[in-house]
């Protein structure tokens, strides 16, 4: 119509190809941030029919540095809403509906929602939210533009059921470095080492009693590298109780240059006399309160003093010196100290909780870990860090720019175009061929690969990937999530409705936790408990899985699997009700048979270290590991991944 | 709304800009708000070019172009609507451009480049060019290059593109060529013939000319704050030279670590490149692309200005085209 004659420019790409039009087709963006903005403004500009914005955040003054469809008016409004009314202003006829809410748990955003699109696009900057949207867009056969940024590098990956691995096909590397007890503790040889502990100090102090993810920060006579040690038992044993115990036994008033002196002087001559340690290292040197406040002098070791560029530095950019630093320290415990007996009272009359939580935007708690961090590196020996990079380090900050998301939102937007083009082969070629002219692209400040942007050719969908290579449609089951009980899904619905005897329930959103194990007499407790203390959220996938021996051949089990969908509805009042969706899907349910194996015990792959049961939920603060092993070298998970070199992970 | 705000000599408002501190560094950062700029033609190039600079900070933007809006502007320029069409593109883009960022003053000029005098073009740092012909690139270059001003050019039809930069005649200075952290290992032992072990499992970071500095080495105290060029042996080792005359012998201890080198670059004139163009294609294809590619880019300049319909045809049919156009 009229908009045709502004769209001639655009059209000319789809002369010769057949297929959808922008015009015609549909979208369903997955984020509105810094990609999203970018991203909608191309859509737009290419007149797609409708549009759909899906975002939880409200928006933040550091966002509007690149997301550019916001201002400072707008700060503390949605970004779905905001961002649509500004792409209104900018094209008034397009069709673009916000949506305000969590991907991952709104109920709203079910396999029917999804099932409205021709095309789904991710401008996410978290892995579960990926891995979430990949499931739902497997089960609808939806295709979708996984897309990413981090500094100067970003990405538009494209995913097809059955045709292109999908988000999981490959184990991406996680998402927090995870260090090991002893180097966090005895031996740290990095910054990072000094602020990952310098955190758990925090937590020590002022956090949760409760969480057991709470990891001490004394010195460890575990450390296996310690063992043969025969002064251990010479040493006065106050290094075997934790800090937080200690801070309650020893201390009647709270005196913070005695906890100074605890951590950075008493703490390191025991960790000095575990002589196996320090036989090839540099051996830390404790700092003593009175004569550390002495100590004006920067130290050589900061990492700022390279640059000659003769422009003077900014304030929380500076390395400052040791006596600075113990001032720091003193001040920011005598701050979070206060803080935490007010957060205390407070929690007598009100919901909140009895500890602080760290938070990168606040200074005290920046003060507290960069001070902490640079004491300790100076005792090791380590390169201090400025606040500036603590806070990026500490808060796991990704940083961003404009014109990276920029380009990527353009790339993204032609991925999408040559989507829609090759829709009607889709039909009748289900596999890589109907697609493979089609590519991943690649962003990348790294020269040596041959240029700023590579397309790597698709790559078949992995085998042994549970995400996609299961392809059967899951039963769907609506339940009030908050009234129905673990008992009554396994009593109601799994044995009862689908007849399997005793199967293993396991939690398919890629933590592998089991609901329910038919070996563990599972406790009262835990079986009376709701599903929604159980962190399943809308669209979880759970796998129901049982041998059983086969009636006509006693060499054989019998194999069932069941994939059940749980879909949340409020609309449900009464606790042991449940609806199941498309009933004739449990018709198809595909049964396989399994050799059995005489006097082999086939639990095998249970990988006790790999389960984890339900009280332990992971925690966003970096977890060391059990395992006494040291820090892993940073290339080693790189010869690990697959090809595509440019693969990027973590993304905003 | 917008009142002018002033930031101090000082401090970067890390509010605003701290994701985009951490990945241009703030020395990057201050060197930015110093920058006045001037972006020539407000078509869908110029106005993306200006949204990433007033995002980014500096210290002034002026959008200049002649043109007014037409109906082929609203598929690329998105500050412009159906409302703008005969009214002049910049100053249809001036009040959205202003609101994206507080700290930058936008200005909006409708003068054509040959009505502006030299000094006109003084008072800028930077001045990119858009959508203009080889004659006003050529011209506006060597004035850029005689004033110090940092000359960028940049062009899109369809879906190709190009891009051409020139920092001026003076030799440039780079600081820091990757702005990483400096890296940094625990010595484990120093031979008398300088061969270096590293401390730990993990993989040593240096290269084939990087420069160590060190430092705490017991035993080797000469060595202490002395700068090395190192050759890399294998993971765990590297090589200083011999260190025999140094005298000392390695007990224990000892950090090394990176020294930054600066280098210097030369940039070519338009006027020197365009008959010879080194061309770095972004997506790293073959040469032949890049022969054809320049040839393309030559055979454009030539002409005196393309409406988009060529272009936009020419890229499907460009093979043919230019074994046709070119060749003869």
């Amino acid at each position: 119509m009229f908009a045709s004659s502004s769209t001639s420019e655009n059209s000319n790409l789809s002369i010769n190809s057949i297929g959808k039009l922008p015009e015609e087709s549909s979208v369903l963006v997955v984020g509105a941030g810094g990609i999203g903005c970018e991203l909608l403004k191309s859509l737009a500009l290419c007149r797609f029919g409708s549009i759909g914005v899906i975002d939880l955040d409200t928006i933040e003054v550091s966002n509007l540095n690149r997301q550019f469809l916001f201002r400072r008016e707008h700060v503390g409004q949605p970004k779905a809403s905001v961002a649509c009314d500004s792409i209104r202003r900018i094209c008034p006829s397009i069709h673009i509906e916000p949506f305000h809410g969590d991907v991952l748990t709104d109920p709203r955003f079910d396999m029917s929602f999804y099932k409205q699109y021709d095309l789904v696009i991710n401008a996410l900057d978290n892995v579960q939210a990926r891995q979430h949207v990949n499931r739902m867009c497997l089960l609808c056969s939806k295709p979708l533009i996984d897309s990413g940024s981090t500094g100067y590098n970003g990405q538009a990956t494209l995913i097809f059921k059955g045709r292109t691995q999908c988000y999981d096909c490959i184990e991406k590397p996680k998402q927090q470095r995870t260090y090991a007890v002893c180097t966090i503790r005895n031996t740290p040889s990095q910054p990072i080492h000094c602020i990952v502990w310098a955190k758990f100090l925090y937590n020590q102090l002022f956090g949760d009693n409760e969480d057991p993810n709470n990891e001490d920060v004394t010195p460890d006579s575990d450390d296996p590298e310690n063992a043969n040690n025969e002064l251990e038992n010479k040493t006065n044993g106050h290094h075997r109780v934790s800090t937080r115990d200690w801070i309650h036994k020893e201390m009647e008033e709270f005196d913070p240059k005695r906890i100074f002196n605890k951590l950075f002087f008493d703490d390191i001559i025991y960790l000095t006399s575990m002589k196996n340690l320090w036989e090839k290292r540099r051996q830390p040197i404790p700092i003593e309160y009175g004569k550390a406040c002495l100590v004006k002098e920067k130290n050589q070791n900061g990492q700022g003093d390279h640059d000659e560029s003769t422009m003077p530095k900014i304030t929380d950019q500076r390395i400052q010196s040791i006596s600075d630093y113990v001032q720091m320290f003193i001040d920011s415990v005598n701050d979070l100290k206060q803080r935490s007996d007010k957060q205390r009272e407070i929690a007598l009359t009100t919901k909140e909780p009895t500890f602080l939580v760290w938070d990168k935007n606040d200074d005290a708690d920046l003060r507290f870990v960069t001070a902490s961090a640079n004491l300790r590196a100076h005792i090791f020996g380590i390169n201090l860090t400025s606040k500036f990079d603590v806070k990026s380090m500490a808060g796991n900050i990704i940083p961003a720019v404009a014109t990276t998301n920029a380009i990527v939102a353009g790339i993204t937007v032609l991925q999408a175009r040559k989507i829609l083009a090759t829709l009607p082969r889709l039909s009748h070629d289900h596999t890589l061929t109907s697609i493979n002219h089609l590519t991943n692209v690649f962003i990348s400040t790294d020269r040596k690969t041959g240029g700023i942007i590579q397309s790597i050719p698709l790559e078949e969908p992995n085998q042994s990937c549970i995400q996609c290579s299961d392809l059967e449609q899951p039963v769907r089951v609506r339940i009030n999530m908050s009234l129905f009980t673990v008992s009554a899904l396994y009593e109601r619905v799994i044995r009862n409705h689908l007849k399997m005897n005793k199967p293993d329930v396991i939690i398919a959103d890629g933590s592998g936790r089991i609901l329910i194990s038919a070996d563990d007499d599972e406790d009262e407790q835990m079986m009376l408990k709701t599903l929604d203390q159980f962190k399943l959220m809308n669209g979880t996938i759970l796998l129901c899985e049982e041998d059983y021996a086969d009636d006509t051949n006693a060499a054989l089990t019998q194999n069932m699997k069941i994939k059940l969908m749980l879909e949340h509805t409020d609309t449900i009042k009464d606790i042991d009700d449940y609806i199941i969706v498309d009933g004739h899907v449990i018709g198809e349910i595909k049964q396989s048979l399994k050799r059995k194996l005489p006097d082999v015990d086939n639990d095998d792959d249970d990988d006790d270290d790999n389960i984890q049961h339900l009280d332990d939920y992971q925690n966003e603060i970096n977890i060391v590991k059990k395992t006494k092993r040291l820090s892993t070298t940073p290339n080693e998970h790189n010869t690990n991944t697959n090809n595509n070199s440019g693969a990027i992970h973590m993304l905003r | 709304m917008t009142t002018e705000m002033r930031s101090t000599d000082e401090d970067i408002d890390d509010q605003l800009y701290n994701r985009q501190r951490y990945v241009l560094g703030d020395d990057a950062m201050k060197r930015l708000r110093k920058h006045h700029v001037l972006i020539v033609h407000a078509g869908g190039l110029g106005i993306e070019i200006a949204k990433n600079i007033v995002l980014a900070g500096v210290q002034s933007v002026t959008l200049q172009d002649t043109i007014n809006t037409s109906m082929l502007d609203l598929a690329t320029q998105y500050y412009l609507s159906e409302e703008d069409i005969g009214k002049n593109r910049a100053q249809c883009s001036l009040e959205k451009l202003r609101a994206l960022n507080d700290y930058v003053k936008v200005n909006v000029s409708i003068q054509s480049l040959s009505d502006c005098s030299n000094e006109y073009f003084k008072q800028f740092t930077c001045i990119v060019l858009t959508e203009c012909n080889l004659d006003e690139m050529k011209k506006m270059n060597e004035l850029c290059r005689i004033n110090n001003i940092i000359f960028i050019m940049g062009d899109v039809y369809g879906v190709f593109s190009r891009c051409f930069v020139d920092c001026g005649q003076d030799p440039f200075t780079v600081y820091d060529k990757d702005g990483e952290q400096l890296k940094e290992v625990f010595i484990n032992h120093v031979s008398p013939e300088g061969i270096v072990t590293v401390a730990g499992d993990e993989r040593h970071p240096f290269q084939d000319g990087d420069i160590v500095l060190f430092r705490e080495l017991v035993g080797l105290e000469h060595l202490n704050q002395c700068e090395r060029k190192i050759k890399d042996i294998n993971i765990h080792q590297f090589s200083i030279g011999d260190i025999s005359s140094l005298g000392g012998e390695y007990k224990r201890g000892g950090i090394a670590r990176e020294v930054k080198q600066q280098s210097t670059m030369d940039f070519k004139s338009l006027n020197e490149q365009i008959h010879d163009p080194k061309i770095l294609t972004t997506d790293g294809s073959d040469y032949w692309t890049k022969t054809i590619t320049g040839e393309f880019w030559s055979w454009l300049d030539r002409a005196d200005r393309f409406t988009d319909y060529v272009i936009a045809f020419s890229i499907y049919s460009y093979n043919a085209f230019c074994s046709e156009n070119l060749l003869s």
